[in-house]
């Protein structure tokens, strides 16, 4: 599948705010996404897993065109992405939001909701895109399409309701999906249909997706890759179940062993009180963002950027001890 | 006698023409010293019970029967002046959300000052408790001058928490107080739970729809279902050998990080709405074991071993059930069939 050519690259992406604050000379810039690199063939899914303040929901904003990036390069489909991109681009990039009940409209039908994005680029007749909209909601598998047109969102289940944003999302058949934490709001008994509806969508129409989430207990049911951010930059990726088996940074292995397990067989894990007590710094400018928390930080590790290790062929990490601290547990 | 007991409650929301159950016939009690996890999907009423056992209930909801009962008392017909004296002293309730409920233009200092005076206790006396517990929360006591906008939302959640124990009460009633926090920052509130609970002897209600997070602090869980418990029982055994369809389904949909790629449940369809009340079994529209029976009666609870309860026609037919319902694609079947 490598030399299948990428809907999407991201070439060392960075986006920096400057806080109001900094004007004064008081606070430093926000690294919000600060040198990211990867690309997605067509039906495939990067996962992107990050806490609050990793940068996952700034590169969304930047895969669709709502943020401009300070600098690097990102393209979708052969072009350039850039802010308000025209029409022809924004229909190859589509987004499914986190919240079904606040990214649609309350006032409109689901037959109004769905054909809408058709209203807008200006496709078909009438009749062809109520058409359309039936057959979008079907592919949902909101079945029979027709008994769901006229009603509203009020009248449907949260799992529902994602499935006609969904529907609303591939009825122009975009080249990349972004879903940004699509099943975080939903009860966890239909989360996994709506995560196979999404991977079987990609496989269908050939799309790329990128899945961004908190939560690493789910990104193997959807993802074939997975890129852990923290601080703007990722510090590993790699094939979903060879990082979750074997993850290669201290900050995927700290995730990983707080997700908390339907088992308690044991007793509570502690967590260190360095992870705990550097969560809030600033993160200076070079050097590794992780190391103020790293209960295996060096001083090295403060001093320079980390390169990209690879631990396996597929298996990246940003961390200059990854190799050591492997041996160490073998 | 346990220490907060519900004795056959069913909860009614009102409208203007008529009234819808949010609860119904739910029996349940909680051992001092001990927690109890309930679970269920949004709208099964986990919320509403928490509302009913602090006495908090909005104006148009009523405890319509049954009794609440909380050390030997009928906090369901207890007057106001007499709920506002167990509140906060000898039950305090920590809400999902860290935010809204605390008050946004004051500092935490004057958040622990107003709700000691509004219950009797002194100033000086409640500065010295705020550091205390604050400490005990590890949060340094410099954050008694901080606003609340200036806190993360960890540590909104364990100033709350360290608010909530301010008279020592012997039981803390906690509606998701760990949701939308990052799963190390969870992790942290979990653990402080945990230490709690064994520090100072303090009984948990405990409201959550997850799962993991509830197998980990509570030792026992009941499992609500469209206002009703289906199972109840130890945390450990319900889990690990679950005797209601509904369990099986919602424990095989919780993912497990230690198994990333276990085929996961999805169960299709959705509770039914509160004002399609149902004869038989709440869960037999979405029931892949659904027979005849579960549509025209109300299954009863039946015990099931030690301290372990689940309202099931066919709970004697548990080992076979759970053996299929491990299958994801029965969950579809079932429906489809339907």
């Amino acid at each position: 599948m490598k030399s299948q050519p990428s809907i999407v690259s991201f070439r060392d992406v960075r986006k920096h705010f400057v806080p109001h604050a900094a004007m004064f000379g008081k606070a430093s810039r926000v690294r919000a996404v600060d040198g990211v690199t990867f690309s997605i063939a067509p039906g495939q899914v990067l996962g992107i897993a990050g806490e609050s303040g990793s940068g996952k929901s700034t590169l969304a904003n930047l895969l669709v065109g709502l943020e401009r990036a300070t600098s690097g390069e990102i393209k979708v489909d052969g072009q350039i992405m850039s802010v308000r991109p025209d029409r022809g681009l924004r229909r190859t990039v589509q987004m499914v939001f986190q919240d079904p009940f606040a990214s649609l409209n309350p006032r409109f039908t689901v037959g109004r909701s769905v054909e809408e994005p058709l209203l807008i680029h200006g496709i078909g007749t009438s009749v062809e895109r109520h058409a359309q909209a039936i057959a979008a909601l079907e592919k949902a598998e909101l079945r029979p399409g027709l008994a769901f047109m006229s009603r509203y969102p009020h009248e449907l289940s949260g799992g529902q309701r994602q499935r006609v944003a969904i529907a609303r999302a591939v009825i122009l058949n975009p080249k990349l999906l972004v879903a940004d934490e699509p099943v975080s709001m939903l009860d966890v008994s239909v989360r996994a249909g709506i995560l196979r509806l999404l991977r079987r969508l990609v496989t269908e129409q050939h799309m790329a997706m990128v899945f961004i989430t908190h939560d690493l207990s789910i990104v193997a049911h959807i993802c074939d890759e997975l890129a852990v951010m923290y601080r703007g930059r990722i510090v590993e990726r790699g094939p979903v179940l060879d990082v979750l088996r074997a993850p290669a940074h201290p900050y995927t292995q700290a995730l990983i062993d707080a997700v908390p397990i339907p088992d308690p067989a044991g007793a509570a894990r502690e967590l260190p009180a360095k992870l705990l007590a550097g969560s809030g710094d600033a993160v200076a400018a070079r050097g590794c963002p992780f190391a103020p928390r790293c209960i295996h930080a060096i001083p090295q590790c403060e001093a320079d950027d980390p390169p990209d290790c690879s631990v396996a062929s597929t298996h990246l990490t940003a961390c200059i001890r990854a190799a050591e601290l492997r041996k160490a547990v073998q | 006698m346990s220490l907060f007991e519900l004795d056959d409650v069913s909860i009614a929301y009102h409208t203007r023409e008529s009234a819808v159950f949010a609860v119904n016939h739910v029996s349940l009690g909680l051992e001092s010293g001990t927690a109890l996890g309930l679970v269920g999907e949004s709208g099964c009423g986990k919320s509403t019970l928490a509302l009913a056992a602090l006495g908090l209930l909005p104006r148009f909801a009523n405890v319509w029967q049954g009794t609440i009962r909380f050390e030997g008392r009928a906090v369901s017909t207890m007057a106001d002046a007499d709920l506002r004296a167990l509140r906060w002293r000898r039950m305090a309730y920590v809400p999902q959300s860290a935010l809204a409920s605390l008050v946004p233009v004051h500092s935490i200092r004057r958040q622990f000052r107003d709700t000691a005076a509004a219950h009797g206790m002194r100033a000086i006396e409640a500065d010295r408790r705020a550091a205390e517990l604050l400490r005990r929360v590890e949060l340094d006591p410099i954050v008694l001058d901080r606003f609340p906008h200036e806190l993360s939302g960890g540590m909104r959640q364990r100033a709350i928490i360290a608010l909530a124990l301010l008279f020592k009460p012997p039981l803390l009633v906690a509606d998701e107080p760990t949701t939308g926090l990052d799963v190390i920052v969870q992790r942290q509130i979990v653990n402080l739970l945990i230490d709690l609970r064994r520090t100072e002897a303090l009984s948990l209600l405990f409201i959550s729809h997850d799962i993991g997070v509830v197998a980990e602090l509570c030792d026992r869980i009941a499992v609500l279902y469209a206002g009703e418990v289906m199972e109840e029982g130890p945390t450990l055994e319900v889990l690990a050998r679950p005797s209601h369809p509904y369990t099986m389904g919602l424990a095989r949909s919780f993912p497990d990080i230690r198994a990333p790629d276990r085929p996961l449940v999805s169960i299709p369809g959705h509770p039914p709405r509160l004002s399609e009340v149902s004869k038989g079994c709440p869960f037999a529209t979405r029931c892949p074991f659904v027979r005849d029976l579960c549509r025209t009666d109300k299954p009863r609870k039946t015990e099931v071993g030690r301290d372990r309860s689940v309202a099931c026609h066919f709970a004697d037919e548990a080992a076979r059930m759970r053996e299929t319902a491990t299958r994801p694609g029965i969950w579809e079947e079932g429906v489809a069939a339907a």
